[in-house]
């Protein structure tokens, strides 16, 4: 048996970069902040660096407080709504931005992006097709 | 709690016309502030940048208010207020569209004090 999916869009990253890293964009009103994440289908959640929260105006402590485990620890974030960007598909969703300015990672997770998208990775290619649940 | 619903239908049967006829204006006027404050929550305007800022504030408090009682579950918001809920992203997301919210605030409830996965 053989299964047959269709995506709307495609993107090629970079083998060289750790990780599957793709350009996106967190928006909270008028401002807007470009950076590099990595998607990580282990994640329960996305969660970014402090000073991104910092630079969309947030007072990060005001968010809902999540304790955070990686397999070097665990760490406290702050949840909070915020728009994210990839190839033309937006999501209003709750990202968190961790406590310490030390977390220099940026992670696109299951609850606020892979919830919601059709995502197909062919490391092979280094080749990432892409949709929107909502439009299929 | 269709068994309390039943049970206080068949409470209610039991009173007098009057008291019903109270009893209805009672409920009407709790549904009507109801959605008084519904549509209040939601004329905040989203054309405003304060407005949305505000907007998203809200979801976040709501979330941070109903940690315990919504844990593990999908919810959909406008504002302050809880519009679906569910056990997916595509179950919310489907009773959203037939309200008509166009750009719904969906999120999954993380129970409070939990700790959760933050990738490798």
């Amino acid at each position: 048996m053989s299964y047959h999916l269709s995506f709307s869009k495609t993107l090629v990253y970079d083998s060289k970069k750790k990780g599957i890293t793709v350009p996106i964009s967190l928006k909270l009103a008028e401002q807007q902040i470009f950076l590099d994440a990595k998607i990580d289908t282990g994640a329960s959640c996305c969660i970014f660096e402090r000073r991104y929260g910092e630079d969309l105006g947030i007072d990060i402590e005001s968010g809902i407080p999540q304790r955070v485990e990686t397999a070097t620890g665990i760490f406290t974030a702050y949840g909070h709504d915020v728009t994210i960007s990839m190839m033309d598909y937006e999501f209003d969703s709750t990202v968190y931005f961790a406590a310490q300015d030390t977390f220099a990672r940026n992670v696109l997770g299951r609850v606020g992006w892979l919830d919601r998208v059709k995502l197909a990775i062919i490391d092979y290619d280094c080749k990432l097709y892409l949709s929107s649940y909502n439009e299929m | 709690m269709s068994k309390r619903l039943d049970e206080l239908i068949e409470e209610a049967g039991k009173l007098s016309m009057v008291e019903k006829q109270v009893l209805a204006n009672h409920l009407l006027e709790e549904v009507k502030q109801v959605e008084d404050l519904f549509k209040q929550k939601n004329s905040i305007a989203i054309t405003t940048k304060e407005g949305e800022v505000q907007r998203r504030k809200q979801h976040i408090q709501w979330v941070k208010d109903h940690q315990a009682e919504y844990a593990g579950k999908y919810v959909a918001l406008n504002g302050y207020c809880l519009v679906a809920e569910g056990d997916s992203y595509p179950e919310v997301y489907e009773a959203v569209r037939k309200i008509g919210i166009e750009k719904p605030f969906i999120t999954q409830v993380f129970a409070p004090d939990s700790v959760v996965f933050g990738g490798w």
